[in-house]
């Protein structure tokens, strides 16, 4: 199974990886799973139960441009160790609590999407329309 | 003993919520100086309420910590109803319990599988112990998905629910919902039961030490979101004598304040209200207890384990319960207005008793509010224990050894230094 989560909180830019999955649910065929979670923490693991190839759409704090969508693989996320806590089981950690369980899919995808600014609480134009330009692209990965 | 000299430094305690560290001097076999040293900042929640109207109360205490919003909310929403004379429907009453359930069942299986289980199993962190014990971690996560969905039905998400206010709630949840939670309750029940048979069945210290437990006790059933305030030394008062007993101290190493019971200190949390309520468990919950070979009351401080695992099956039976007897009420609020007065409130959150006083103007203006997190309820007692746990263990052991035995013990009370301000760091010093 493929399955998209949107990764994010209803506040300002953190609600962007939502917006991704709400575009693409117009545009993608009904076999692709789409799910929109609320900061789940180690819960992610439920989520990836028989999933072969899993995407994540998350807002990111790089410090580059808002608006900027970079593409990461589960290796560069920071790997730090220590901070297995339960107020934040960093994703890192979720993805080894998730191998130790043999439930890590094959194929992991992570998409961030810059925040503008995080003050506001509607959503910026420049998150906006990465949210349009990352559906898209994902998107168009899946049509025939 | 041979005299020698050594300081280890670990940079961060792990599994715990929060920043802090222990110090640790060992002067000819005794020890010299054990103190916890918190060092979040201090977090002003209390100021940051005054001058606010009553109802942003609810929402903004709810931010104190990310896995126990629900207690602030009900400890809070309590304590502004009776500075403003109300009470609430019984209906309130019964989906606050049910409410409350969510963040026990999410909150203690974080803890036990997350933070604690890899203390008693050997392992150094919960990804190492699931490829030993899948099937246990794999229950885990899923008890604690169920929490957050018993969250969800009353608070509208899971983090930082949006449902409760003052009175009750805002939207009472649709028969439907309702039923669909059942199912899932039902089907986690069996889970429930062999989380506390496999807690049980793990190898613990045995330690009995001296402490007074310290909880609410309500007139039926296992305290949750109401009761007095009662301890196993004879304590028994309502909500708002609270402060003419306990009392709250700055020491300088530390960020979170001190509190005592007439000038002991005490515990809060699992442990204290299993002790002080078996009378009140669930017949089924009971029957499970006395199928293990702990005994009750206890007075080692490794089974809060054990009895963080029951009450996660209380949380199920009483949410089934409960939920089993829905009816769409013909309001989920009482309706009232704000008037000039003071009140307090106190509930169980899953780390122990959470008490709240506020004082509000005719306009329902906060003009002081006053805090106590279990937290800081317990940290006198971690102390406590740590310097009777260690010289126990054996004050010779390596420095490895030591800093293990002191984290365990920490563990055991599942401290959320976040809530309390407040964790850790080793630094042992030998001559």
């Amino acid at each position: 199974m493929i399955r998209i989560v949107g990764l994010g909180s209803p506040f300002g830019d953190d609600r962007v990886g939502w917006r991704v999955i709400e575009l693409l649910q117009e545009k993608l065929p009904g076999n692709i799973d789409l799910v929109a979670l609320d900061r789940p923490g180690a819960a992610l693991i439920n989520w990836m139960q028989g999933v072969s190839w899993l995407i994540l759409v998350d807002a990111l704090s790089s410090g580059a441009s808002p608006g900027s969508v970079v593409r990461l693989d589960p290796g560069d996320l920071d790997a730090e160790p220590g901070r297995l806590s339960s107020h934040d089981l960093a994703l890192h950690d979720t993805f080894r609590l998730a191998n130790s369980l043999g439930c890590l899919p094959a194929r992991i995808d992570i998409y961030g999407i810059e925040l503008g600014d995080y003050r506001i609480p509607e959503m910026s134009d420049a998150a906006a329309t990465a949210a349009t330009k990352l559906a898209a692209l994902i998107g168009a990965q899946f049509s025939a | 003993m041979t005299e020698r000299s050594v300081s280890i430094h670990v940079p961060a305690m792990t599994r715990v919520e929060g920043e802090g560290s222990l110090r640790l001097r060992i002067e000819d076999g005794q020890i010299e100086e054990l103190a916890l040293d918190i060092f979040e900042p201090p977090r002003y929640f209390e100021k940051f309420l005054e001058g606010r109207r009553y109802h942003e109360v609810i929402d903004a205490v709810a931010r104190i910590c990310g896995i126990c919003p629900i207690a602030y909310q009900m400890s809070a929403a309590q304590a502004l109803e009776n500075a403003f004379g109300l009470q609430p429907s019984q209906w309130v009453r019964d989906m606050r319990r049910v409410f409350y359930c969510g963040e026990w069942l999410q909150s203690h299986s974080l803890h036990i599988h997350l933070l604690a289980a890899p203390d008693f199993l050997g392992f150094d962190s919960v990804v190492g112990m699931a490829e030993a014990h899948p099937d246990a971690v794999r229950r885990g996560l899923r008890l604690q998905a169920l929490g957050n969905d018993l969250i969800r039905l009353l608070g509208g998400r899971s983090v930082h629910p949006v449902g409760a206010r003052v009175g009750g709630f805002y939207k009472a949840p649709a028969q439907t919902e309702v039923d669909n939670l059942l199912g899932q309750l039902h089907a986690a029940l069996p889970e429930a039961e062999e989380l506390v048979s496999w807690a049980a069945a793990l190898p613990m210290p045995d330690d009995q030490q001296g402490f007074i437990s310290v909880s609410l006790r309500h007139e039926a059933d296992y305290p949750l979101a109401e009761g007095r305030i009662v301890s196993d030394d004879g304590l028994d008062i309502a909500v708002e004598q609270y402060e003419e007993y306990f009392a709250e101290e700055h020491r300088a190493q530390s960020t979170a304040l001190f509190s005592s019971l007439r000038g002991e200190p005490y515990l809060v949390g699992p442990l204290a209200r299993l002790n002080l309520n078996l009378d009140r468990l669930p017949a089924s919950s009971l029957a499970l207890l006395e199928k293990s070979d702990i005994r009750f009351p206890n007075n080692n401080m490794f089974y809060s384990l054990f009895a963080r695992a029951l009450e996660i099956h209380i949380a199920i039976v009483e949410a089934i319960r409960l939920l089993e007897n829905y009816s769409l009420p013909s309001s989920p609020a009482v309706e009232f207005s704000a008037q000039a007065g003071i009140g307090s409130g106190a509930t169980e959150a899953p780390r122990g008793l959470l008490w709240h006083r506020y004082e509000a103007d005719d306009q329902g203006i906060i003009k002081s509010a006053r805090i106590v997190p279990p937290t800081s309820q317990n940290q006198a007692r971690i102390e406590a224990d740590l310097h009777r746990s260690l010289m126990c263990f054996g004050l010779e052991q390596a420095d490895d050894a030591l800093r293990l035995r002191a984290e365990t013990v920490i563990r055991n009370y599942d401290p959320c230094i976040s809530c309390a301000t407040h964790f850790l760091k080793i630094a042992v010093e030998r001559q």
